[in-house]
């Protein structure tokens, strides 16, 4: 191999002609999401590639942006085959047992997508246009490939800053979450202690419900259809009880696999020029109004529901419909002992949280029809 | 009491999700335009909102943009100002529909137009009310979808109950 000097030189001057100076910034950037996902265990699986893949594509002349770029094209771009994959894994890796015994958390679920509209309402005022509005919003589903599938159907110009904030708030949940469930709830309402009651739930109920559940969501947001129709097929193969070799490959190999591809393809979007941008700065702040407003929306409709019924629910579980899971439930979970050391809430906050993952799917398929239809 | 309660939820339920599902259908339907080249009959499809540009499904060589009139919807040619249709400004602010496109902004109500690569913050009133509709949309179809479900759980929940008791009387 002959090693020419010039081209050294060439990519070094790269560097300080106009504009260069960003690539360098961005390998920093690549570099810090590499320390949070190793020193601070954030979502190490997916900001690890992104890291490593902002710094590839950010090299001068890189002769990778077209393979990730490529990557990009058909993982993404084409069909969102990545995080639709990516959906079947995460499906087979939800039991929804906590759910089917209490249907009525899902309402939680539902209350806790309100921030992602509220941050659509937010970016259309501050000037962004619709469709980069809601593909900014739905950072609040708190949710990686549901965040990028709006955004990438959406065409939005911001793929690479919402799926940074995306997954950097799922990371942050623990820090996120707490403040504001304590700002929102006196210390007696969070050692309101619940019954729970554990029932056994019919294998013949576990596997019609994904079935149903795509089916309802399929008449009301076709276009979405593919997104809860991977997730809940993923989990109709853990249910099935026939299935559990394709059940482990999906949790564990398949999985992997993808967001190995997922993390690292996202990086071609992260090129100095379409991440260095004002705009980054105001998405990840928007990200943050959106899942502080999650938050809030389910805490609220719990005390809303307090006001109707006997037996009191502790208002923090609602804080759990956002769909990072588990690690929103486990966040109330702790929040309930610090008040009370024999208030244990994990069973309800884990029921809420997934029903909160499979809302914010619906969330995504709705906000993707009604966007589309203005379009 | 509570079983009939529980079926008027139900069918009310399903009427609600029957209306979300209609109004969706009827927002999501665009009329379908035809490739003006003689004999291709390829369909054209958009590429950008912004650009106002499609292009023909069977030739993607065949690119035109829709006139910005609604009320034509004349297809033009993609560097034409004006509809040689209506004669429809085709620079005017899509939104104000007065001023012209200076650059990336409206003249008349300094909305941006055309990506320049720069955002322009600013408070856009104009725009909340279209996103406000959405939220109140959206979260009325998100509880509609998900009190389907929770019925449907419930009902299922119920069925399975009776079957098994039913075996366990028989046995």
């Amino acid at each position: 191999m002959n090693f020419d000097l010039s081209v050294l030189w060439e990519n070094i001057a790269e560097l300080f002609r106009d504009g260069g100076w960003k690539m360098p910034v961005m390998w920093i950037i690549g570099g810090v999401l590499i320390f949070l996902a190793i020193k601070k265990e954030m979502e190490p699986t997916l900001l690890l590639p992104m890291g490593f893949g902002a710094i590839l594509v950010n090299l001068p002349n890189s002769g990778a942006r077209e393979v990730i770029d490529h990557l990009f094209e058909i993982g993404i771009n084409s069909h969102e085959l990545f995080p639709l994959i990516l959906f079947i894994g995460i499906g087979a890796m939800i039991d929804f047992e906590p759910l089917l015994t209490n249907p009525k958390l899902m309402l939680f679920g539902a209350a806790a997508q309100f921030g992602i509209f509220f941050t659509l309402c937010a970016a259309s005022l501050i000037g962004f246009d619709i469709k980069d509005a809601a593909s900014i919003a739905i950072i609040g589903a708190a949710d990686g490939p549901t965040s990028i599938f709006v955004a990438n159907m959406l065409n939005s110009n911001y793929t690479a800053a919402i799926m940074v904030a995306a997954y950097s708030y799922m990371a942050l949940v623990p820090v996120v979450q707490p403040p504001i469930i304590k700002l929102c709830t006196t210390k007696k309402e969070r050692m309101i202690r619940m019954d729970y009651k554990g029932r056994k739930v019919s294998k013949l109920t576990k596997i019609l419900f994904p079935i149903v559940v795509t089916v309802i969501v399929g008449l009301v947001a076709p276009d979405a259809v593919a997104l809860i129709g991977f997730l809940m097929f993923g989990n109709l193969i853990r249910e099935c009880g026939v299935l559990n070799s394709l059940s482990e490959t999906a949790q564990k190999v398949l999985a992997n696999l993808i967001t190995i591809f997922l993390g690292i393809t996202i990086a071609s979007r992260m090129t100095a020029n379409e991440f260095l941008k004002w705009e980054t700065i105001v998405i990840i702040a928007l990200g943050l109004v959106a899942f502080t407003f999650d938050t809030f929306a389910g805490i609220m409709l719990a005390k809303f529901m307090n006001l109707f019924t006997k037996k009191k629910i502790n208002p923090m579980i609602g804080a759990a419909g956002i769909s990072v899971f588990p690690m929103s439930a486990r966040v109330v979970h702790k929040l309930g002992l610090e008040a009370d050391n024999q208030n244990f809430l994990l069973m309800h906050s884990i029921g809420v949280n997934v029903s909160g993952q499979v809302a914010s799917v619906i969330a995504g398929g709705l906000l993707l029809a009604f966007v589309q239809a203005v379009l | 009491m509570k079983k009939r309660i529980l079926s008027i939820v139900v069918l009310a339920l399903i009427v609600l999700s029957a209306f979300a599902l209609s109004a969706c259908g009827k927002n999501g339907e665009k009329e379908k335009i035809y490739c003006p080249v003689e004999n291709c009959g390829g369909e054209l499809l958009d590429t950008s909102a912004e650009s106002n540009a499609v292009y023909c499904d069977k030739n993607p060589l065949h690119m035109y943009k829709i006139c910005a009139n609604e009320e034509c919807g004349d297809t033009i040619g993609l560097g034409d100002a004006y509809c040689p249709d209506c004669g429809a400004s085709q620079v005017a602010c899509p939104e104000c529909g007065d001023g012209e496109i200076d650059g990336v902004y409206c003249t008349s109500c300094g909305r941006q137009v055309q990506k320049d690569g720069k955002m322009k913050f600013k408070l856009d009133f104009g725009a909340l009310g279209e996103s406000a509709m959405i939220l109140c949309k959206g979260m009325l179809g998100i509880f509609i979808v998900t009190g389907v479900i929770i019925a449907f759980i419930l009902v299922l929940n119920t069925v399975v109950e009776k079957i098994r008791q039913s075996k366990e009387n028989k046995k």
